[in-house]
């Protein structure tokens, strides 16, 4: 992961007033950065989304390509993760450097949407047993400034909600074999219910208090945090614990108990605006990379 | 130093070799129910990371400088819970090399289905996904150190409400409680063979 170099006398700092609710930018111990979502950023994929949480940005591409279904599942599409750590993003991540942190990424991810609610595979089936939609989940790091699951979390609801994927119509070509036709139409759709698409929480042990969204700066003075996946239910997907420290069981059930309160209200905020940019339509000024 | 652990059908095997503390944690082809490569997946990458994070705050570390401790484990059968097991050879073996640690680091699972949990899940117990569950369905992974009431390693999956996952916590950190002495006893078992052994010769 990236790393800042913070002095004792910095850690001191952050420590101190993280004890008593106020941190380096201002923020309370529970408050995000400036979030900016935009989807619909790069026009050869189905579905895409630019998240910028402060100076954290991820780029998230879906593509659906017709598979086959997994021989213990076949009535199931699926999803496949995977997440590059450029070199663009902190030069730590220059040639091999970015694989451990892309790795222990894209597995916390199976784990989140490892679940029957998260997201309705069964409408990914094309044909039970020999055709389905395939999802592969693109994840870029642009640029990496602490907290890239949350962004990643964000990124990735923001991507499969602005997903289109063609409807197909399967008929019977002369020899009786299958044939899968894809509609011409660009508006004939199917589109996901990502309602139950779990968001990420960090929480970092900074102290004796948790700390939500921390910058690099204040990551170097925690030693261990926890990822809790959360839906806008309240149901928790997944949780991983991640650093070199150790942690109170007490201290983990309040992380746990603050991640599901910060986690749900993570969702309805970020639907609205998914909602309105999609009802813009056309009309939508796209800022893309250079906004 | 070597230790092996038995732990019914499961059987691993930790080495290792004498600041830095890497992990390799790898399965052998024939170690479970399907036949796996020799090459390390990314699960495999996976495990290994989760390991070195479990193990990482029992070890004195300050106490070697400028030296690298490695620990191997090698999956030799695969009956679940494979991490939780993992966790717990591999801090037998770091003890049994004299290397100092501040606590031993046990591991506990712990499966959710429905209403009920099993503690120390088999193979078969872990991957059923029993149809039509409820919002209490999942796995859960815990790294403990008894000593000093600290967990060094967490991870969940599945899909469950807090009190649930914080309920499954607690009796998985009640697992490694229990397990507790049986190591304690079989590393003084090794120890006073060991200076029998001296004695004989």
């Amino acid at each position: 992961m990236a790393t800042a170099q913070v002095s004792e006398a910095e850690k001191v700092y952050i420590l101190h007033g993280i004890r008593d609710d106020l941190r380096v930018d201002g923020r309370g111990c529970e408050d995000y950065r400036h979030m900016e979502v935009e989807t619909d950023v790069v026009s050869n994929t189905d579905g895409s989304a630019k998240v910028t949480l402060g100076h954290t940005a991820v780029l998230v591409g879906v593509k659906a390509e017709i598979g086959k279904p997994r021989p213990m599942i076949p009535d199931e599409g699926y999803l496949e993760f995977f997440v590059d750590c450029s070199a663009n993003a902190t030069p730590e991540f220059e040639g091999r450097g970015g694989e451990e942190l892309g790795t222990e990424l894209s597995n916390t991810l199976y784990k989140v949407f490892n679940n029957q609610h998260s997201l309705d595979l069964r409408s990914l089936c094309i044909s039970p047993g020999e055709h389905c939609w395939v999802l592969y989940v693109d994840v870029l790091l642009l640029q990496c400034d602490g907290n890239l699951y949350d962004a990643i979390s964000v990124a990735i609801k923001a991507a499969l909600f602005n997903t289109k994927i063609p409807k197909v119509h399967i008929s019977s070509d002369d020899e009786g074999g299958k044939e899968i036709e894809l509609s011409d139409d660009p508006y004939d759709c199917m589109r996901l219910d990502v309602e139950n698409v779990p968001c990420m929480v960090t929480l970092c042990k900074i102290g004796h208090r948790h700390v939500v969204d921390v910058t690099l700066q204040e990551k170097a003075c925690s030693v261990a945090s926890l990822v809790i996946s959360v839906t806008h239910k309240g149901v928790i997907t997944c949780t991983r614990k991640v650093g070199r420290g150790s942690l109170d069981p007490e201290s983990i059930c309040e992380m746990t108990e603050a991640g599901k309160r910060v986690g749900k209200a993570l969702h309805s905020p970020l639907m609205k605006l998914l909602q309105q940019e999609e009802s813009l339509g056309k009309k939508r000024q796209k800022v893309g990379f250079l906004g | 130093s070597c230790s092996s652990c038995n732990f019914g059908f499961l059987k691993q095997l930790c080495v290792f070799l004498c600041l830095r503390l890497t992990t390799d944690m790898r399965f052998a082809p024939f170690s479970c129910p399907e036949r796996g490569s020799w090459i390390q997946g990314s699960q495999d990458k996976d495990f290994s990371l989760m390991l070195q994070e479990s193990l990482q705050p029992a070890v004195c570390l300050h106490r070697y400088p400028r030296s690298q401790i490695e620990v191997n484990v090698m999956v030799l059968e695969n009956s679940g819970s494979v991490l939780a097991h993992a966790v717990t050879c591999a801090s037998m073996a770091l003890a049994d090399a004299g290397i100092e640690m501040y606590d031993l680091v046990l591991g506990c699972s712990l499966r959710q289905d429905g209403a009920s949990y099993v503690v120390d899940p088999t193979y078969p117990e872990e991957n059923s996904w029993k149809s039509g569950g409820g919002e209490k369905r999942g796995g859960l992974t815990v790294a403990f150190l008894p000593s000093l009431n600290q967990v060094s390693g967490l991870q969940s999956d599945g899909e469950m409400a807090e009190e649930t996952l914080t309920a499954g916590i607690r009796t998985c950190i009640e697992g490694c409680y229990k397990l507790y002495p049986v190591v304690q006893q079989a590393l003084m078992k090794a120890v006073r063979q060991a200076l029998v052994d001296t004695r004989v010769v």
